[in-house]
């Protein structure tokens, strides 16, 4: 009888887990931002003025990317696709943005039941229109160079197959270095998914597809 | 009652025949020995191959033209990347026609940005910044750009990539093409297909100093052809990092 009435509770618990997450899952998602897709690639339109009541601490953001490019930080779940987790991690562990638990949400949380996160936190795409919703920063594309342009803190993002879709981001880290790994100098950057330490910001040693690659750079403001 | 007799004797029938090898396709030309035959999925070694239920024998040698035309296609496009091969561009861009089809490309290139734009703090005036000196040539494609024009696009993406990046590309080389699958319709055909290639680059550094690097990348593409003149061509091309692979 106990163990009837354990396994009816083990249930109930993973139900309401299951239907929490979905609609967590189904608020983000049916959340508008409001702006149509354009390229904005060249132009800029100096109207809106960053959000005075987030500031970003980039030296902050740099230095936890730098502490933990090679490891995991047991403080959030690990994800097989890291790239963004770790970024959002900089910017709030390091960076001191803080989560939103509100529309628009940001956050990665860790229950006794397990973690749940917004997209906005573990895909780019997202974190970028969080960023925007938010008056955070903003993106340009830039094409590759020894510099990446990008600050300390910002965060580059990368279209692998020229979709116009960003794949992939990593966090601008060093100005005017050796990546130690390829011997290729330049802006170096800091990553996870494939966890790297100070390689060259394009990751052109690392990337075969030198022709549909896609650069830009999501600038925060501090 | 009588009804699902009927239907079971026909039934029946048809696995009898199939036996017999009356229906059963055993040996498809140019794929080797076909390992199972079940409705319309064919499988052949570690692959399906899809293939529909009408015209089903006529069909089959189109998978072959149709792998030729994205292997021979897709490295085409890599070679035109190549450094000893930039002053033939004309001589490839002639040949990609042959593979690339000028219908509206089926994966046509989206916005990276939201729209709302703002720069209220200077940009870090870094020299050797290429920041929005040319923008990628696949984000300048006008909307309905064929296939064509988007692989060309590609070419161009890689060209200023090189000169801007400092690095040239030497060599490439496929070490896989893998089939995951191949579905034709008539004249439309989707096929899913990992490729497994390196690249080799030279990077020449600001004191001088060369950095050689060849890495190994592993995409699986999705591909769309259509049938113009008797000929396959890609109208369709797009793929994802294979997991394992990323940069």
């Amino acid at each position: 009888m106990k163990k009837i009435g354990i396994f009816v509770l083990m249930v109930i618990v993973l139900l309401d887990y299951s239907l929490i997450g979905q609609s967590v899952r189904a608020e983000y998602n049916n959340h508008d931002y409001g702006d149509s897709w354009t390229v904005q690639c060249l132009q800029y339109s100096a109207t809106a003025s960053p959000n005075s009541a987030a500031s970003y601490t980039r030296y902050g953001a740099r230095g936890y990317a730098e502490q933990w490019a090679l490891n995991f930080n047991s403080n959030y779940k690990h994800l097989s696709s890291d790239c963004t987790n770790f970024v959002s991690q900089a910017m709030h562990d390091g960076g001191e943005y803080p989560m939103q638990f509100q529309s628009p949400k940001w956050y990665m949380e860790r229950h006794w039941w397990g973690w749940t996160w917004s997209n906005s936190w573990t895909v780019i795409g997202d974190l970028i229109n969080f960023v925007y919703a938010e008056n955070w920063g903003y993106g340009y594309c830039v094409s590759p160079g020894y510099s990446s342009s990008a600050w300390y803190g910002d965060i580059i993002t990368y279209d692998w197959n020229g979709d116009g879709i960003w794949d992939h981001a990593s966090m601008e880290t060093v100005y005017n270095g050796h990546d130690p790994n390829s011997g290729v100098y330049g802006d170096l950057v800091d990553q996870h998914t494939t966890n790297r330490k100070h390689a060259i910001w394009t990751l052109q040693p690392y990337n075969p597809n030198w022709q549909t690659t896609i650069y830009g750079i999501l600038h925060l403001y501090y | 009652m009588l009804k699902s007799i009927s239907t079971l004797k026909v039934l029946f029938f048809i696995a009898l025949l199939s036996l017999i090898g009356v229906l059963g396709v055993k040996r498809i030309q140019g794929m080797g020995m076909v390992n199972t035959v079940h409705g319309d999925v064919i499988r052949h070694n570690e692959n399906i191959v899809y293939i529909s239920k009408t015209e089903r024998i006529p069909e089959v040698p189109e998978v072959e033209r149709i792998k030729a035309t994205i292997e021979t296609g897709w490295r085409l496009r890599l070679q035109a990347g190549l450094d000893r091969n930039k002053d033939n561009f004309d001589f490839f861009k002639e040949q990609l026609g042959r593979f690339y089809s000028e219908r509206p490309s089926r994966f046509p290139v989206q916005s990276p940005w939201p729209q709302r734009q703002s720069s209220p703090y200077p940009e870090k005036n870094a020299s050797g910044t290429n920041k929005n000196e040319g923008v990628s040539p696949l984000l300048m494609l006008p909307p309905g750009a064929s296939e064509l024009e988007k692989q060309l696009a590609v070419v161009e993406n890689g060209r200023l990539n090189e000169e801007r990046g400092n690095f040239r590309v030497v060599d490439f080389g496929v070490k896989k093409f893998d089939y995951k699958r191949i579905n034709i319709r008539a004249n439309e055909a989707d096929v899913i297909v990992d490729i497994v290639f390196w690249s080799k680059f030279k990077f020449e550094n600001p004191d001088g100093t060369i950095a050689t690097a060849t890495p190994t990348g592993g995409e699986q593409h999705t591909f769309h052809l259509v049938k113009e003149d008797g000929r396959w061509k890609i109208d369709g091309d797009t793929f994802i990092i294979i997991p394992g692979y990323e940069p």
